[in-house]
C-alpha cells in the first residue's frame, strides 16, 4: 500500500494487493489490481507468480499454468514453481509440458523418491514410455538396499506400477520376466496375479493362465470375472454346455458358499438342465429368503423360453407351500411371483399378490416397496408414495426405506414432503431442513429428482395458465383482476423454473467440486507411491462428466435453456423480476418461510434461482455442454446422442453452421446414420444456408456449410428432401424443445 | 444378474457415495472416497450386480436402457454394497502402535440382505489388511442399536469388543469399539468355504 502511494506504477505491489484482497473477499476489486499488475509487468517474474498463484485459487487453471511457465521464462529462480506448475499441467492434461517441469523439479531434489516416481508417471501420461521407466529404474538402482521397512508399500506400489508401464508397449514376454523379478517385494499379491494372468493369455500360455485364474478364485470365489477369464484359459466355452456344466460342479464344489458357480449355469443351460440349475439357484434362495432372488435373474428372465421355466417352477413351488407352516417361504416366493407379474406388465396380478402378501405379513417394509413399484407403474405417484411412506413408518431406524419414500414423494411432484422425509437423517443444524447438508454431501439423486419435480410442476402451472388464460371465466373478470391472477400465476412459474434450474446448476456445482477434488492428489500420490491408481483418476477424471446423472442434468438444463432462448428476450424478464413488489404482513412470512425451506446453500443471494432466469440462455448453456461434449470426444459412445443434438441446436441458434453440421456428422457416427432426428436436422440446416439473408453468416462460410452437406450426406441430392427424410424413423423427440417453447 | 464382488476402484466411488447416502446416516463427500482409494488402493471393496455381459443368448432389451440411476457403475454393474477401508497411519504421535487397519464404512443395500454380501466384503477387506498392509489388527466402530452388524462382527467374524464410546455418532448414539487381530494364514477366503479344496495342479476339465 504505501510503495504504491509513493510509486503509482509498481507492478508487483498491485498484485501482491490483488491477492491480499482475494483472499479478504474482495473479489471483484482483487481481480482488478490483478490484472493491473499484468498490464504494467506482464514479464515481471514477481507478477507472474503471484498471478500464477491468483488464478489457482480462483480454479481457473489453464490461466494458473501459463502464469506460473511465465515466471519460469521471466527468470524466477524460485524452482518450487515447477512443483506448482506442475500440479496445474497435470490438471489440465498438459503432459508434454509436465515432463518438462517434473524433470527440472527432479533435477533441483533429487533426494525424494516422489520426485523420480512423478517424473516417471509425467512421461508415461505423455506416453514416452522408454524414458518413464528408465526413470523408475535409475531410482531403484539409487536406493537399492537403502529402503527400510515403513518404505515396502510403496516401493511395492512403484515396482508394480513400472511393470504396467512394461505391458503398455505391448511386449509381453519382458513384463511377465518382470513381474518374476519383483515377485518378493510385491505386496500386492492379487494384483500381481491379475498381472500374471493376463500376461500369460496374451502370450496364449493358456494352461498357465488357468492355475492363475484358479488361484485368484481362491482368493476371491465371489469375483465373476474370475470365472470367466478361467474359462476362456480353459477354452470350456467352445466345447459347449454339457463341459461347462460339469466344470461348475465342480468349481461349487470348492465355493459353496459363492454365488457365481451356480449363477453362470444359468446363462448357458437349456431344457431339463436348466431347470435342475434353476431349482438350485432360485428355489434355494427364495427358501432362504433372500429379497433380492428375482433381481439376481432379471437378466435371464429376457430369455423368454427361460423366463416361463422360471415362472413355472416358482409357481409349483408356491402352490405347494402352507402358507401357516412354512409363512417366511410363503412370503418371499409371493414376493417373487409378484415381481416377476411387475416384470412381464401384468399389473393387476402383480398388485394382487403383493396385497395377499401384505394381508398374510403387514410388517414386511420389502412388500410396500414392491406395492409402490407396482402402483407407479399402474401411474399413480401419489399413491405409490403414500404406500411406500407406510413402508417406511414400519422401520424408522432404516434410512434405505428412507431414502425411497422421499424418491417417490419426489416422483409425485411433492417436494416439500420429500426433503421433509429425508431430512430425519441430514445433518439439519439451524436450519429447518436438510437441504443444505444434501448439497454439501453431494446428494446427486435428492437434487436431480428435485430439479425434475420442479420441472414437471412449472410445465403443469405452465399448461394450465394457457388454458386460464383462454378461458371464458378469465376474460369476464376486469383487468385489475386479470392482472392480479397474471401476476402470481407468473410469479409461481418464476419459482418452479427458477427453482428446477437452481437444482440442476447443483449438480453442476458438484461435478465441478468432483473434478477440482483431483488437484491435491497431483502431489499426494507421487509421496504414496499409488501411482496406478493415480493414472485411474486421471481417466476417471477425463470421463467423470459422462456420468449417467451429470448427462441427464445437462440435458434438462439443455432442454430449459434453448426454450429460454427461443421463447423470451432477456430484457422481458429484467423487468418481471424488479415487479416483485415487497410482500407485506401474513404473505411476506409466508414467503420467508418457503424461502428457509427451499435455501440449498448456507448465505446465498439467490435461493429461488431467480438471477438464472435473467443470464443468457444460449452462452450459459454452451459454457456447460462444451466440456461434456469435449469428454466424449470422437468416441462412439452411444450415450453422446442427446449431446450432439443439443450441439446441433445451440450452434444453430449461435449461427455456427459448420460446427452445427459436425454435431450432426457425430450423431451420424455414433448411431450409424440411423438416428431419427438426423434427417430433419440436415434438412433444417439445408433451409437456413438457403437464406443468406437471415442466416447471419459470410455467403463463403455458407458455401462450405453447402458443400460439406454433400459430403458427409452425398444421398441428400440423389434423393431430394422428401425421400432423404423418409430413410429416417419417425422421430417422437424433434418436436420436443419447440414443443416446449410453446 | 449374479453377484460380483471385487476389490474397487475409482470409477466406484460415485455408487458407493451414492449407497452411503441411501444406507447410512454418516456420509461423506466424494474426496473422502478419493482419499481413502488414492491412499490404500487394495483396502476398500464393492458388491455390484453383473450383466449379460459374458451372455449374448439373452435378450435384455428391457435392461439396456441407459440407467440414469446414481447407483449404477456401468450398464450393468450397480453398487450394492461396499466396505471402505484404511490404515490408521496419519497418527504420528502413535508411533509404537503396529501397523493396523481401520474400517470406515460398510453398507449393503436393504434389497441385497440375506446373501452374505457383507461378511464376503469383509472377509476380502481383513485379508487384503494381513496382506498387503501388513496390517496387526484391524478396529471399527457398531452402532450400538444395530445388532445385525455385531452378530457379524463379533459371533462370525470373531472381532472383539474393547469399549462402548459413548455418543461417538453425530445423532449422539454410542457406539461398540472392536477389534480383530489379523493371522494371514487363517484368512485366506476360500477357507471359510469349508469345502472340497482346488489343489491348483490337477487338470480341471480331466473326465469331462
Amino acid at each position: 500500500e504505501t510503495v504504491l502511494k509513493k510509486n503509482s506504477n509498481h507492478a508487483e505491489s498491485f498484485s501482491l494487493k490483488g491477492i491480499i484482497l482475494f483472499y479478504q473477499n474482495e473479489k471483484i476489486d482483487a481481480d482488478a489490481y490483478i490484472k493491473k499488475g499484468i498490464m504494467k509487468g506482464a514479464r515481471n517474474s514477481i507478477v507472474c507468480h503471484i498471478s500464477g498463484i491468483y488464478y489457482r485459487a480462483r480454479a481457473e487453471y489453464a490461466e494458473a499454468a501459463k502464469w506460473y511457465a511465465a515466471a519460469l521464462e521471466n527468470g524466477s529462480v524460485n524452482k518450487v514453481i515447477y512443483r506448482d506448475l506442475s500440479v496445474m499441467q497435470s490438471q489440465i492434461g498438459d503432459f508434454a509440458g509436465l515432463t518438462h517441469s517434473r524433470q527440472e523439479y527432479l533435477e533441483e531434489q533429487p533426494g525424494y523418491r516422489s520426485h523420480w516416481t512423478s517424473t516417471g508417471i509425467a512421461y508415461h501420461l505423455n506416453k514416452e514410455h522408454a524414458k518413464a521407466e528408465n526413470t523408475l529404474t535409475k531410482f531403484e538402482e539409487l536406493a537399492e538396499g537403502k529402503l527400510n521397512e515403513s518404505d515396502m508399500f510403496e516401493n511395492s506400489e512403484c515396482l508394480l506400477y513400472k511393470n504396467t508401464i512394461i505391458g503398455d508397449t505391448h511386449d509381453y514376454a519382458r513384463a511377465l520376466a518382470h513381474l518374476d523379478v519383483i515377485e518378493k517385494d510385491s505386496k500386492d499379491k492379487l494384483g500381481w496375479l491379475e498381472l500374471r494372468g493376463k500376461y500369460l493369455m496374451l502370450l496364449s500360455r493358456n494352461k498357465e493362465a488357468s492355475i492363475v485364474y484358479r488361484s485368484l478364485l481362491q482368493r476371491n470365489p465371489d469375483n465373476m470375472a474370475y470365472y470367466h477369464l478361467l474359462e476362456t484359459a480353459l477354452g470350456t466355452i467352445e466345447k459347449g454346455p454339457a463341459v461347462r456344466k460339469q466344470l461348475y460342479a465342480k468349481l461349487a464344489r470348492f465355493y459353496p458358499k459363492s454365488d457365481p458357480p451356480k449363477y453362470i449355469p444359468l446363462t448357458f443351460l437349456d431344457g431339463s438342465d436348466f431347470t435342475a440349475a434353476t431349482n438350485d439357484y432360485v428355489l434355494a434362495q427364495l427358501k432362504r429368503g433372500v429379497p433380492s432372488t428375482f433381481v439376481n435373474v432379471k437378466a435371464i428372465m429376457g430369455n423368454s423360453a427361460k423366463q416361463k421355466i422360471i415362472e413355472k417352477l416358482a409357481t409349483e413351488y408356491f402352490e405347494g407351500l402352507d402358507k401357516n407352516q412354512e409363512p417366511i417361504a410363503w412370503i418371499w416366493a409371493s414376493y417373487f411371483l409378484a415381481s416377476n407379474a411387475l416384470y412381464m406388465g401384468r399389473l393387476a396380478d402383480a398388485h394382487a399378490r403383493i396385497d395377499a402378501a401384505i394381508a398374510h405379513t403387514p410388517t414386511l417394509v420389502e412388500l410396500y416397496i414392491l406395492k409402490a413399484r407396482i402402483i407407479k407403474h399402474e401411474g399413480d405417484a401419489v399413491a405409490a408414495a403414500a404406500v411406500m411412506n407406510v413402508g417406511r413408518e414400519l422401520d424408522l431406524q432404516d434410512r434405505f426405506i428412507n431414502s425411497k419414500a422421499a424418491k417417490y414423494y419426489l416422483r409425485a411432484n411433492m417436494v416439500d414432503q420429500g426433503i421433509a422425509t429425508i431430512s430425519m437423517f441430514t445433518k439439519n443444524d439451524n436450519a429447518v431442513n436438510g437441504l443444505k447438508d444434501l448439497h454439501q454431501l453431494q446428494a446427486n439423486w435428492v437434487i436431480v429428482e428435485s430439479a425434475s419435480a420442479y420441472l414437471r410442476l412449472f410445465q403443469e402451472a405452465s399448461a394450465a395458465y394457457r388454458n386460464v388464460l383462454t378461458s371464458e371465466d378469465f376474460v369476464a373478470l376486469s383487468e385489475e383482476e386479470q392482472l392480479k391472477i397474471k401476476t402470481e400465476t407468473e410469479d409461481q412459474l418464476a419459482i418452479y423454473l427458477g427453482l428446477a434450474l437452481k437444482r440442476l446448476h447443483g449438480v453442476v456445482k458438484i461435478f465441478n467440486e468432483y473434478v477440482n477434488d483431483q488437484l491435491d492428489f497431483h502431489s499426494y500420490c507421487m509421496r504414496r507411491g499409488t501411482a496406478r491408481a493415480y493414472i485411474e483418476m486421471l481417466k476417471w477424471g477425463n470421463s467423470v462428466l459422462k456420468t449417467p446423472v451429470y448427462l441427464r442434468t445437462i440435458e434438462e438444463l439443455g432442454k430449459l435453456y434453448l426454450q429460454m432462448a427461443d421463447a423470451k428476450k432477456p430484457a422481458e424478464d429484467k423487468k418481471k423480476v424488479k415487479k416483485v413488489k415487497k410482500l407485506k404482513g401474513k404473505d411476506a412470512k409466508r414467503k420467508e418461510e418457503y424461502i428457509a425451506q427451499i435455501t440449498a446453500y448456507a448465505d446465498d443471494a439467490d435461493p429461488l434461482g431467480a438471477e438464472l432466469l435473467l443470464a443468457d440462455p444460449l452462452e450459459t448453456f454452451y459454457v456447460l455442454w462444451k466440456p461434456v461434449n469435449d469428454q466424449f470426444g470422437v468416441s462412439r459412445d452411444s450415450q453422446s446422442t442427446e449431446i450432439h443434438r443439443m450441439g446441433f441446436e445451440v450452434y444453430v441458434r449461435q449461427q455456427k453452421y459448420l460446427l452445427a453440421l459436425q454435431e450432426v456428422n457425430q450423431l451420424k457416427k455414433v448411431t450409424d446414420n440411423t438416428h431419427p432426428a438426423i434427417g430433419t436436422m440436415v434438412l433444417q440446416l439445408k433451409a437456413v444456408i438457403a437464406n443468406p439473408e437471415t442466416s447471419g453468416a459470410p455467403e463463403a462460410i455458407l458455401k462450405v456449410v453447402e458443400k460439406s452437406i454433400d459430403t458427409y450426406f452425398p444421398e441428400l441430392g440423389e434423393l431430394g428432401d422428401e425421400k432423404f427424410l423418409a430413410g429416417y424413423a419417425v422421430d417422437e423427440v424433434t418436436q420436443l424443445v419447440s414443443e416446449l417453447a410453446v | 444378474m449374479g453377484i460380483t464382488i471385487r476389490p474397487a476402484t475409482i470409477e466406484d466411488i460415485q455408487g458407493m457415495q451414492n449407497a452411503n447416502l441411501h444406507n447410512l446416516p454418516e456420509n461423506y463427500q466424494l474426496k473422502y472416497y478419493m482419499y481413502h482409494l488414492l491412499s490404500w488402493p487394495q483396502a476398500s471393496f464393492v458388491a455390484t450386480t453383473t450383466g449379460s455381459d459374458y451372455d449374448d443368448t439373452i435378450n435384455d432389451e428391457k435392461v439396456q436402457a441407459v440407467k440414469y440411476d446414481t447407483s449404477y457403475v456401468n450398464k450393468h454393474e450397480k453398487i450394492v454394497g461396499y466396505v471402505l477401508g484404511k490404515m490408521d497411519d496419519d497418527n504420528d504421535n502413535k508411533d509404537d502402535e503396529p501397523p493396523h487397519g481401520h474400517i470406515t464404512s460398510v453398507s449393503v443395500m436393504r434389497t441385497y440382505r440375506k446373501m452374505g454380501l457383507a461378511e464376503k466384503l469383509m472377509r476380502q477387506a481383513l485379508y487384503t489388511f494381513a496382506e498387503v498392509y501388513s496390517a496387526q489388527y484391524v478396529s471399527l466402530h457398531v452402532r450400538k442399536s444395530n445388532r445385525a452388524a455385531l452378530h457379524l462382527y463379533r459371533d462370525t467374524l470373531q472381532f472383539e469388543v474393547l469399549s462402548i464410546e459413548k455418543s461417538y455418532y453425530q445423532d449422539g448414539e454410542d457406539a461398540y469399539s472392536m477389534k480383530l487381530v489379523l493371522d494371514l494364514d487363517q484368512l485366506m477366503p476360500f477357507k471359510f468355504q469349508n469345502a472340497e479344496v482346488d489343489d491348483l495342479e490337477s487338470d480341471l476339465l480331466e473326465g469331462l
